[in-house]
């Protein structure tokens, strides 16, 4: 399928980021490409599956028992492979303590912003909200961030 | 993957990918291009991306879930039933997307929109005498009727409920609880829309 082989390598990156695990990424990402061409929806582009990849990523790690698992592994195997840890960088262990403490839609911002390096205008054409509702949620996402930083969880 | 951006670097993950794609338009990929040229953080997220040469998993076969069998054709409203249905419509309708997505079902004619807070808000038209109405939504596999009922009578009605997969979700409703009871016998008397 064009569509997939197109399009699929990127999507698997994104989730790959999010969870910090090929093998979660693979499987949220067939299910994804598996969904839109039984409806027949393959002229989606690249920013449609960036959101739907998003919100499909993050139920998986609302899922209590899959962000233990990540919680658990204490970062050792999620270290960012890329120039260095410094920078506000959400990893994929820091995104499931995140989920606990913010709501999906904050979560879904930050995610843009931290872990994809969206600009705020960029959010704001992405999700359909305005460019000051983005920077409100944003703020509220950093407060919980610098809180992480300060102290344990 | 997870390389901070250093100030004064605009190119997302995205953006990079859908240029290394060749989609986006010819001033977009002008401005990545000299992102490019000039910004080493830029060059270091391209060539992380060639670099990753993985394969991608084979797509195994599904079968289609029981109610995708179901005959949705008669579900797409013509643009001029469409026309005819804004017409019921007396409440507020800034908060919609264009009547595109109202679909039409017996007597009844659905919307839905996301609201910003992730709510789904369903909007139901239905004429006068209609007092009872089901409502009941396909989420994925899953199948559920949110607690708030929708009510009718030429007005906007602003549902509540969320759910985890909208891409993957279909809101229908039809004239009296008793007829969303059992879905997968969900007729054309049932109005349907995809959530997305
Ligand atoms: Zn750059």
């Amino acid at each position: 399928m064009d569509f997939y082989r197109r399009y699929g390598p990127a999507v698997l990156r994104k989730c790959e980021r999010m969870l910090g695990n090929r093998q979660d990424a693979e499987d949220i990402v067939q299910n994804l490409f598996i969904d839109l061409i039984r409806k027949g929806r393959t002229d989606v582009g690249l920013a449609y599956l960036y959101r739907a990849a998003t919100t499909r990523s993050l139920n998986v790690i609302r899922n209590r028992k899959r962000r233990q698992e990540l919680l658990d592994r204490h970062g050792e195997a999620l270290r960012p492979r890329g120039m260095g840890t410094e920078g506000e960088v959400v990893t994929a262990e820091l995104l499931a303590e995140l989920a606990r403490q913010l709501d999906p839609k904050t979560l879904e911002i930050l995610v843009y912003a931290h872990q994809d390096h969206m600009s705020q205008q960029e959010i704001s054409s992405l999700c359909g909200l305005s460019r000051k509702t983005v920077g409100k949620r944003l703020q509220r996402a950093r407060v919980t961030l610098e809180s992480l930083a300060g102290g344990a969880p | 993957m997870t390389a901070p951006m250093p100030s004064g670097c605009e190119v997302s993950w995205l953006r990079m990918e859908m240029y290394l794609l060749g989609d986006g338009g010819e001033a977009e990929r002008d401005v990545v291009a000299t992102r490019l040229q000039d910004c080493a953080h830029c060059r270091q997220m391209a060539a992380e991306i060639r670099e990753d040469t993985r394969s991608l998993p084979m797509l195994p076969e599904v079968p289609e879930p029981w109610w995708r069998r179901l005959d949705l054709r008669w579900m797409v409203a013509p643009p001029v039933l469409v026309a005819a249905l804004a017409l019921f419509f007396v409440g507020p309708t800034a908060d919609f997307p264009p009547a595109e997505v109202a679909v039409k079902g017996g007597n009844l004619a659905v919307e839905t929109a996301i609201a910003a807070d992730g709510r789904v808000q369903v909007r139901v038209t239905c004429p006068p005498g209609i007092e009872d109405l089901g409502i009941v939504v396909f989420e994925g596999r899953e199948v559920f009727r949110p607690l708030e009922m929708p009510t009718c009578g030429n007005r906007v009605v602003a549902g509540a409920m969320t759910v985890d997969e909208p891409d993957d979700t279909m809101v229908c409703v039809a004239e009296g609880a008793a007829a969303v009871a059992r879905p997968a016998q969900l007729g054309p008397m049932a109005a349907c829309t995809p959530l997305r």
